[in-house]
């Protein structure tokens, strides 16, 4: 008979965990606890490969890149992983840009080069 | 145990407002889809960048979830990487058309190369073609040049000849000049020599040619023979006439009065056939002579005195000039 008395105990203690549970889980879904080390890791490749031949081109996007990467190692000092992940991918999305803005800006260039080396030839070669 | 279920719907509802919906999307999410718009219909994302584009469209979809949940902080974060993410989706199809680009300049710019080159090659060809016209050329005036030196060199001879003709020329001329004095004095010799000659004959110029006398003391008296005391002047004559042998003479006979005529045209025959014998037989050819005897018929002198008699017994020896032979007399 004693068995009948615990579970009306029990079931509120079960409807606790269960919305707990949730809870977490929601919590989980809208932003990450866990440091973001994977991430950090390609930001600091990106603006290192930005911030080599690319920051002549490209010195905004450089410098932008290279703050929101020192933000985020202050935010993963912080412990703030969710600004961290945050600031990182956007300092890799500039990196990025910055990279791809000087190669392009490059290529353009040597574009032009060419085409006027082609038109110096032409020119030479009707002087003559 | 009421306040459980309560409490329970409270973190429910706390939770759910964090993650809350946006009805209107936050201005960089307009700005994003503006710019993924414009990378996904720019050609050269589409066929140089598509995987830049792919990850712009990922982050935009991740701000629109971000939207749907109400997470402001998401959508903006999600929209800025969206943005970044189409700009460099355009910056590299913008750098690999470019790039592309550069690969058919370079095809032109090679062809533009070869072009210059086979210009380059045609002036080389061009001016080595020059250099051997111009050595040609140069070959040709050395030619040119050794010919007309050959040519200098050939008329300097010839003048040196000319000029060694003309010394010989001049010797010849010289010598001739010195023969033809030569001979001048040797005509003259000639000359003097018959003058004398004949002056020593005794030989009177008449318009028949030199007559010669030769006297009545040649011959004894009535006869033909010439006096061995006269053989002197005949040996004379004879010389004289082998020194000349081109003249002719004729030996004409003349007689003084005394005495018939046939006999004294006989006489003066004989004594001149005697003198013709005589000067034949000095070497004289008998051809070069002829003989008439013409009696009394020509004296020289009147026949009144023994003296006169004596000077018109005679005998003439006419000689020619030249070769002619010497007319008779009338």
């Amino acid at each position: 008979m004693n068995h009948q008395a615990n579970p009306p105990v029990a079931r509120p203690l079960a409807g606790f965990a269960v919305v707990a549970a949730l809870s977490i889980l929601t919590l989980a879904g809208c932003a990450s606890v866990e440091p973001p080390r994977e991430q950090m890791a390609v930001a600091r490749a990106a603006v290192e490969r930005a911030s080599g031949p690319a920051a002549a081109e490209a010195p905004a996007e450089v410098s932008q890149a290279r703050e929101k990467l020192d933000r985020a190692n202050v935010a993963m000092a912080r412990e703030d992983y969710d600004s961290a992940r945050r600031l990182a991918e956007q300092a890799e999305a500039d990196a990025n840009l910055a990279e791809a803005k000087s190669h392009s800006v490059r290529a353009e260039r040597a574009l032009r080069e060419v085409r006027e080396g082609i038109r110096q030839l032409r020119e030479e070669l009707a002087r003559r | 145990m009421n306040k459980k279920p309560i409490l329970t719907l409270l973190m429910t509802a706390l939770v759910t407002a964090g993650c809350a919906s946006v009805s209107t999307p936050p201005p960089s999410l307009v700005e994003a889809r503006d710019t993924v718009n414009s990378a996904a219909s720019n050609p050269n994302v589409l066929s140089n960048a598509p995987q830049e584009l792919r990850k712009a469209n990922e982050s935009l979809a991740r701000a629109d979830q971000a939207l749907a949940k109400g997470e402001e902080v998401d959508v903006n974060h999600h929209s800025y990487v969206a943005s970044q993410r189409a700009r460099t989706a355009i910056a590299a199809g913008n750098a690999k058309a470019s790039e592309d680009l550069i690969k058919s300049a370079e095809v032109e710019r090679e062809r533009a190369r070869a072009d210059a080159r086979e210009a380059e090659a045609q002036r080389a060809r061009i001016s080595v073609s020059n250099a051997r016209a111009d050595a040609r050329d140069a070959r040709a005036d050395a030619n040119l040049q050794r010919e007309q030196t050959a040519a200098a060199q050939q008329q300097t001879a010839a003048a040196q000849q000319q000029a060694t003709r003309s010394q010989q020329d001049a010797a010849y001329s010289a010598n001739q000049a010195a023969t033809a004095n030569a001979h001048a004095a040797a005509s003259e010799a000639y000359a003097a020599s018959l003058e004398s000659q004949l002056a020593a004959m005794e030989a009177i110029k008449t318009n028949r040619g030199l007559v010669i006398t030769l006297g009545d003391v040649l011959f004894e008296f009535n006869r033909a023979e010439v006096k061995a005391s006269a053989q002197s002047r005949m040996v004379q004559l004879a010389d004289f006439l082998k020194q000349y042998p081109d003249r002719r003479l004729a030996i004409e006979g003349h007689t003084d009065n005394t005495g018939g005529a046939t006999y004294n045209l006989e006489l003066s025959q004989r004594r001149a056939e005697a003198v013709k014998m005589q000067l034949v037989a000095l070497g004289v050819s008998s051809d070069r002579i002829t003989t008439v005897g013409y009696g009394k018929d020509f004296p020289v002198a009147a026949n009144d005195t023994d003296t006169n008699r004596a000077i018109n017994r005679r005998v003439e020896v006419v000689i020619s000039e030249g070769g002619q032979v010497v007319g008779a007399r009338r």
